[in-house]
């Protein structure tokens, strides 16, 4: 195991260089001098080299890199061309907005997921199982963004235009009637259609302009994950020791709950891991729908803006998570199946 | 294993269509997709209405018998649009999976024959690959390049490449230690010949199935980054910006979102069902193991 660990982690590491190398250098290749961009198309010659020079700029690319990187390392980030603050203030600030968003959106689409998957694995075959499998495959193939878009418009635009409908009559407007209590409960949330009142406006209010970015954000990954849940418990169902335990007696659904599930959930957990990659990507779309300040719409904003170093330290950042979380998804792994940690 | 005439393994089955068109998924899904690529093929020839007049007088009108999916801010047609928007999708998912396979494909056979360090290289490679979240550096690279549909393409295509290493890689893996790929090299030919006689034949369902889900994969990736405003541009329509676009109209028309919506998901899960049943029919082990 020792081993086995040590060689996993040499290995991340030299993942991490790597991915660093290409972040890095992609920068380098990025068209547009940060000085002249920060100064204006009239600044003088003189002015935006003094600005190079302050910024570093001028120095060769492994001086850069170095310095890039054994910051980057030590926490200290870079400073924001365009913020004018250090780039690792920017990142606490948005990270206060993606990482719950996207804890919100993980553990809403692990709850939709497991029942889902377990409901279809129980029901291998018959028609509940076929309904369920159908619906996770139009789920996979929804766009997140057209999910939020309709969702804001059926929970924040719908009901209000629907009190428009109910006074014309017609068959809308008895429609309109029927669902009213369904319209009024919409209204009496307020759920926000985009934008974040910031931590500081109470958690309340915060939480609810979260809701709906992250409901964007799981419909897909949960749909992913009850295809992932359902297979993981059909294999399992199908081993020996499912066999002697229903030979016993037991009843098919103690079965599932008290040996399959705990079994089928090592590539449950696998999922998982990889899915934080697809969740980092969602939010960089949800959250330019939703006008949220987190980490996802920094970057696309810092790329547009050619605030560089933030694209850079942030891309950084996003990649060393997503090696972590594979690495700890791995370490899980190993643990969590001990023949895994016997072969390895 | 008993030895396998590897020209028998690979020749079709006779009987793969008839199991193909039996199986529910796969039937759904060449039915979805054939109505997808149908739309986009006739657009070259016949649009309901033309897709560049813009004509204020009919903008953003409900859905009606003159405009089967409604009207758009500009007035124009939006089942014209979608038609037209489909070649663009169609066309930047199926250069993209084309990417991934030249460039893919022949790595993970040569990792696969090779072995050592080389094949230690091109996954550790594909490690690295991986660790970026797709889209994430998609957007870097029209960044980089300027946005544009053929920059989507190279974005969207790179992702592609570690996906069929790794695809081909894996498949070819498991026959090197076959009986009659034995029997080919104790015969005397070499590696790249047994690879290009013997594997890359024996791996095509694998990459024809893997094929169909990056291809749906792609269409979802070429919407979310012409939505970011990356992709094809003005006044080429595609899907992800006539989204973007209808997101500010949704007070006053929600079919302008409704409509391009469905296109995505019905290319998408066209492609996903297909790739599905393919698996099924071409792959019954898996079948069993699902």
């Amino acid at each position: 195991m020792a081993v086995w660990l040590a060689s996993r982690l040499a290995m991340t590491a030299a993942t991490v260089l790597v991915a660093s190398l290409v972040v890095f250098g992609v920068m380098e290749v990025l068209p547009g001098d940060p000085a002249r961009l920060m100064l204006g198309m009239n600044a003088t010659q003189d002015a935006v080299a003094a600005l190079r020079t302050q910024m570093g700029l001028d120095l060769p690319l492994p001086v850069r890199y170095w310095t890039w990187i054994t910051g980057f390392l030590t926490g200290d980030l870079g400073r924001s061309y365009t913020y004018g603050v250090p780039v690792a203030e920017l990142v606490a600030e948005r990270l206060a907005v993606s990482l719950p968003l996207a804890l919100m959106a993980l553990a809403l689409s692990t709850l939709i997921a497991l029942p889902v998957g377990l409901f279809a694995a129980s029901r291998h075959g018959k028609t509940g199982d076929v309904a369920m499998m159908g619906l996770a495959q139009i789920g996979v193939a929804v766009p997140n963004f057209w999910f939020a878009i309709i969702l804001v418009w059926l929970l924040v635009l719908l009901p209000f235009q629907a009190q428009a409908w109910v006074a014309q009559g017609g068959l809308w407007g008895a429609l309109a009637t029927v669902l009213s209590p369904v319209f009024a409960f919409f209204q009496w949330l307020k759920l926000p259609a985009g934008g974040f009142p910031g931590w500081e406006a109470g958690s309340v209010a915060a939480l609810k302009a979260l809701i709906l970015p992250a409901i964007a954000l799981a419909l897909p990954q949960a749909a992913i994950l009850s295809r992932v849940t359902r297979s993981a418990l059909l294999e399992v169902l199908g081993e020996d020791y499912i066999r002697t335990a229903r030979a016993k007696g037991l009843p098919r659904n103690l079965v599932i709950r008290r040996h399959a599930l705990r079994n089928a959930l090592i590539p449950v957990i696998t999922i998982l891991g990889l899915q934080f990659s697809f969740l980092i990507a969602g939010t960089i779309i949800i959250e330019n729908v939703f006008y949220l300040p987190g980490l996802g719409r920094l970057v696309f904003q810092a790329i547009t803006q050619r605030d560089l170093i933030v694209v850079q330290s942030v891309t950084m950042l996003l990649v060393m998570g997503v090696i972590v979380v594979n690495l700890l998804t791995d370490v899980l792994y190993a643990i969590a199946d001990p023949r895994l940690r016997r072969a390895a | 294993m008993a030895m396998l005439d590897p020209a028998r393994e690979a020749a079709p089955d006779p009987g793969v269509w008839r199991r193909a068109l039996a199986n529910r998924s796969f039937l759904i899904g060449l039915i979805l997709s054939i109505a997808i690529l149908l739309a986009g093929a006739l657009s070259f020839f016949w649009t309901p209405y033309g897709i560049s007049g813009v004509n204020v007088a009919a903008r953003l009108q409900a859905p009606s018998a003159a405009h089967w999916f409604g009207t758009d801010h500009f007035g124009r047609d939006i089942l014209s649009m979608i038609m037209v928007g489909a070649r663009n999708s169609i066309a930047v998912a199926l250069v993209a999976v084309g990417i991934g396979m030249l460039a893919g494909v022949p790595l993970g056979l040569w990792a696969a024959a090779r072995g050592g360090w080389l094949d230690a290289v091109v996954m550790r490679g594909n490690d690295v690959v991986f660790a970026f979240p797709a889209l994430l550096s998609a957007v870097m690279i029209t960044a980089v390049f300027g946005p544009g549909a053929v920059n989507a393409i190279i974005a969207i295509g790179i992702f592609n490449v570690p996906v069929f290493a790794r695809v081909a890689r894996a498949g070819a893996m498991a026959l090197w230690p076959r009986d009659y790929i034995l029997a080919a090299r104790a015969a005397g030919k070499g590696k790249g010949r047994i690879t290009r006689e013997h594997i890359l034949p024996n791996i095509m369902h694998l990459l024809i199935v893997q094929g169909t889900i990056q291809f749906s994969l792609g269409i979802l990736a070429e919407a979310g980054l012409s939505y970011l405003g990356l992709g094809a541009q003005p006044p080429a329509p595609s899907w992800g910006r006539m989204l973007a676009e209808a997101q500010t109209m949704m007070a006053l028309g929600p079919h302008t979102a409704l409509f391009p919506g469905l296109a995505i998901i019905i290319a998408v899960l066209g492609f996903n069902l297909m790739g599905d049943g393919l698996r099924d029919v071409l792959d019954p082990k898996l079948k069993a193991a699902r």
